[in-house]
């Protein structure tokens, strides 16, 4: 059975007119081969960025090398204090996200009335932007810290739910009656058949998850302002420190991306070791 | 038939059952009960939330206002322009990428290192950049919008099965015709849910972005309700933006199985 | 003769010891962690005061301060408002949001810690611009703070002059970049924003409320909660309060270096900070003139329909507390 289900991701992954498959998985196909090539991109964005901050309309958008000087005039250890804070409340929103909903989408994945009951509400609340949820989660909230970790979690938590859901419920009944003509108990269906071809779309869902609980912690960050590089950022345009902007910017843009790599890193871990 | 074999009956049916509709209703009235219940007990800091009631009478306040048409109209407009360009400049964009190795070695990196920056930490940029309110509130929407459009369709492109390009080449097809008939129509069913994916986040990315407006739309009318401490406007700002933003994408889904029913798939990106 | 030496230090001890002991007196010995809110770039300094120079200490030694600081009005209101601030330094109107929020969190506004006639409010144009005055701007648009001093300003001076404005609702950030950008005609903020448009070249100031007597004010708000479980620590930082404004009276430039140490981060020059105080009245009591500001204010908005009712002034305003720390001794050095 786990063979099945081995191949059915093979070919998920080369992406042959699947039926399912992930987009990391189609985009790492794509993915750059050449260090050359890297370098080149890497210097054609600095260009794009020098040749927009000299545009008359830009004022005040920094060239590369006044962004440079200001990340440079940052004091390192705020910085730095900075930078873990929102990677710490990043990534505790996020296991406690990907610890609840799992289970929970597995749960109505496998059952309708679980479905009904609880899927459908939590499905009303999903267009509902995240951060509207700011106001209520201060007043609700004793401490800041709370508050931007709910935020984190509840922006995680339903691209977690959605696709776990999907993944666990889109699994063809074939496999699951064939499996069971076969005898195998309904755990060993669960944890060898449905759970390894569930796997891609829950994985999407947790690299569509952690990029959202980055969107949430700087926005809660910006409104909170206690420590983090959301706020440090928003700080800087209060205060018009226009070049600091910029470094914020760029450092939420690598957090975040190191970020979803590292999601995507252990994703490729687990499935391997499946 | 005895009692006992009419239950099992009942429970037998209900056990194969594929949706409980009375549930759904049910779960609605349970959860506003329970929030009702929360509130009006000043279950731990429940007390600070507003109850159920007061969303109901800032709604009746608010909704049959002209202030309100103002607000949908406005936000609307923003939400369609930014869409609107993210589509136009992103569909091609992503067609190319997908299709082309040379252009995606070039290009995809900075659509990587960009796409992690949060629409909400673009605000910034948006206000010296377009110092025009309206522009830079829609340019915060696009950078919601733009990337899930550019991604879908790219994935779109690299999931053509190869064949579909060899038999073309094979008959004698040029790069023009490969393009219009293997890469778009290969790549149609992505595109249409990037479409209706980026139309979802850039509701979200709305609320963001509306921060700077300074008059009108929904989002504006959420900041401001923040910024006199009334919340229950907020809860309902929150309920129409949400009831729009979904009717919206699911318009777009539909469009798009009708006009795109030739190939079933399911990325959830 | 060793005799009469030691008589004579037994008599100045016992003279002495008690003054000092008096002296060194706090109000509260109380051992509690407080936390004060304030939004900084705003004319609220009396907080940045009493803690940069410590004026606390001597009357509340066993206080440990926590400090909130928040970069725009609306979270510190709603911080407030879910009782997470003790202290809290606001301008007038979002006090007045505050206490017309009584049903959700009981407050008191027991001082002004910065109040000004006219000067604060100041309506600035771009440099070398062709409007000369204000009635120049009838029809323009206007960058204004929505719901702030300076919007109840626009209104006073549109009603004054008889013109209408369009009035375009920015935060202070925006509408410098939108004043520099030509997008607006005109940009009425609350310092320093106004004198760095005016440092960064771009701008000028136009009039300001002291031609249409327009007063308006900064203070301190309590949460009720915590007045009635810690009274002497709020009589105890009005004390420190009232310090601070004597210096700011007598000592404007040892002040001024205070607020700019404490705004070290965000950049703002020491002139800038230095040249508000010229305008600025520091009262140790809510006189009549300072309630109207208030209660204006709370009219501004009621009428707008940004508050659902205006708060009960008889409570909300309170400065008892004000009155009963005068009594006490000042130990600012």
């Amino acid at each position: 059975m786990a063979k099945v289900a081995h191949s059915r991701l093979a070919t998920a992954r080369h992406g042959a007119g699947t039926t399912s498959y992930s987009v990391p998985a189609i985009l790492a196909v794509g993915q750059l081969r050449t260090a050359g090539a890297q370098l080149l991109a890497v210097v054609f964005l600095i260009l794009v960025w020098w040749f927009v901050s000299t545009l008359p309309s830009a004022i005040h958008i920094p060239s590369p090398a006044e962004a440079a000087r200001s990340a440079v005039q940052l004091e390192p250890d705020v910085f730095l204090k900075d930078a873990l804070l929102s990677t710490w409340r990043v990534t505790f929103g996020f296991i406690i996200a990907a610890v609840i909903a799992i289970p929970l989408g597995v749960t109505i994945g496998y059952s309708p009335l679980v479905r009904d009951l609880i899927f459908f509400p939590i499905e009303l609340f999903r267009p509902i932007p995240p951060i509207a949820w700011i106001p209520l989660a201060i007043l609700f909230f004793p401490g800041a810290e709370w508050m931007i970790v709910f935020l984190t979690f509840y922006g995680a938590f339903f691209p977690i739910v959605y696709n776990t859901v999907v993944g666990v419920s889109g699994i063809r009944s074939n496999y699951i009656r064939a499996a069971k003509s076969l005898g195998a108990s309904e755990w060993t269906i669960f944890w060898d058949v449905v759970l390894p071809a569930a796997l891609p779309t829950i994985f999407t869902g947790l690299y569509i998850a952690i990029s959202v609980a980055w969107l949430m912690v700087v926005a809660g960050e910006m409104i909170a302002n206690q420590g983090g590089i959301g706020a440090m950022t928003w700080q800087a345009y209060q205060t018009t420190q226009y070049p600091r902007i910029f470094v914020g910017m760029a450092a939420i843009g690598v957090l975040g991306y190191l970020s979803s790599l590292a999601v995507r890193l252990i994703a490729r871990i687990i499935v391997r070791w499946e | 038939m005895t009692p006992f074999l009419a239950v099992r009956q009942i429970i037998v049916r209900a056990k194969s059952r594929q949706s409980y509709p009375a549930l759904r209703v049910l779960s609605i009235v349970l959860l506003i009960a329970t929030w009702a219940l929360l509130v009006q007990f000043q279950v731990y800091r429940f007390g600070f939330i507003p109850s159920p009631s007061s969303v109901v009478r800032a709604a009746a306040a608010y909704l049959p206002k002209k202030d309100f048409l103002f607000d949908v109209v406005a936000s609307v407009y923003r939400v369609l322009a930014a869409w609107g360009i993210s589509a136009v400049i992103g569909i091609p964009l992503g067609l190319l990428i997908g299709w082309k190795r040379w252009f995606s070695d070039l290009t995809f990196p900075i659509i990587e290192l960009l796409r992690p920056i949060p629409p909400i930490a673009w605000i910034p940029a948006g206000i010296l950049f377009f110092p025009q309110i309206e522009l830079s509130v829609i340019f915060i929407c696009f950078i919601g919008s733009f990337f899930p459009i550019v991604l879908n369709t790219i994935a779109g492109v690299r999931q053509i099965d190869q064949t579909y390009f060899r038999a073309a080449k094979c008959l004698g097809a040029n790069d023009q015709q490969i393009f219009r008939d293997v890469v778009v129509r290969g790549a149609a069913p992505s595109i249409l849910i990037g479409l209706a994916v980026g139309m979802g986040i850039n509701w979200m990315a709305l609320v963001a972005a509306e921060m700077i407006a300074g008059e009108h739309g929904l989002g504006y009318m959420i900041w401001e309700s923040y910024s006199l401490a009334r919340y229950p406007r907020i809860v309902v700002g929150m309920i129409v933006i949400g009831t729009l933003g979904a009717s919206m994408s699911a318009m777009i889904r539909l469009i798009g199985r009708k006009l795109v029913p030739w190939q079933k798939s399911l990325i959830h990106a | 003769m060793t005799r009469l030496i030691a008589f004579v230090l037994v008599v100045i001890s016992t003279a002495i010891g008690p003054t000092i002991a008096a002296a060194q007196t706090p109000v509260s010995s109380e051992k509690l962690k407080i936390v004060i809110g304030h939004q900084p770039l705003t004319p609220t300094w009396g907080v940045a005061i009493v803690i940069g120079a410590q004026l606390w200490k001597p009357y509340l030694p066993n206080v440990e301060i926590e400090r909130s600081d928040f970069m725009s009005g609306m979270p510190l209101v709603n911080n407030m408002l879910a009782g997470k601030i003790d202290i809290g330094y606001i301008g007038d109107m979002p006090a007045i949001v505050l206490g017309s929020k009584s049903d959700l969190q009981q407050t008191r506004f027991v001082a002004v810690t910065d109040a000004d006639e006219g000067g604060e409010s100041v309506i600035y144009v771009k440099k070398d611009s062709p409007i000369k005055a204000a009635k120049g701007l009838d029809g323009q648009n206007v960058s204004v703070p929505f719901g702030g001093f300076t919007h109840r300003f626009a209104e006073v001076v549109e009603q004054a002059e008889n013109i209408k404005f369009n009035i375009v609702g920015q935060s202070p950030e925006v509408g410098l970049t939108n004043l520099e950008a030509g997008k607006v005609a005109a940009y009425i903020p609350w310092e320093p924003y106004g004198k760095m448009a005016v440092a960064r070249g771009f701008a000028e100031p136009l009039t300001d409320g002291t031609k249409y007597h327009f007063n308006s004010l900064r203070g301190v708000v309590v949460s009720k909660a915590f007045m009635d479980a810690h009274p002497e620590i709020v009589l105890g930082w009005m004390r420190a309060e009232l310090d601070a404004h004597k210096m700011m009276r007598e000592q404007p430039d040892r002040a001024a270096k205070i607020i700019f140490d404490d705004w070290k981060k965000y950049d703002v020059p020491l002139k800038i900070i230095r040249s508000d105080f010229d305008h600025s009245i520091f009262p140790d009591e809510i006189t009549p003139e300072w309630r109207k500001v208030l209660t204006d204010g709370g009219d501004f908005l009621l009428s707008h329909q940004l508050i659902e009712r205006v708060p009960n002034w008889n409570t909300f305003i309170d400065d008892s507390w004000l009155k009963k720390a005068a009594a006490i001794p000042s130990q600012m050095k």
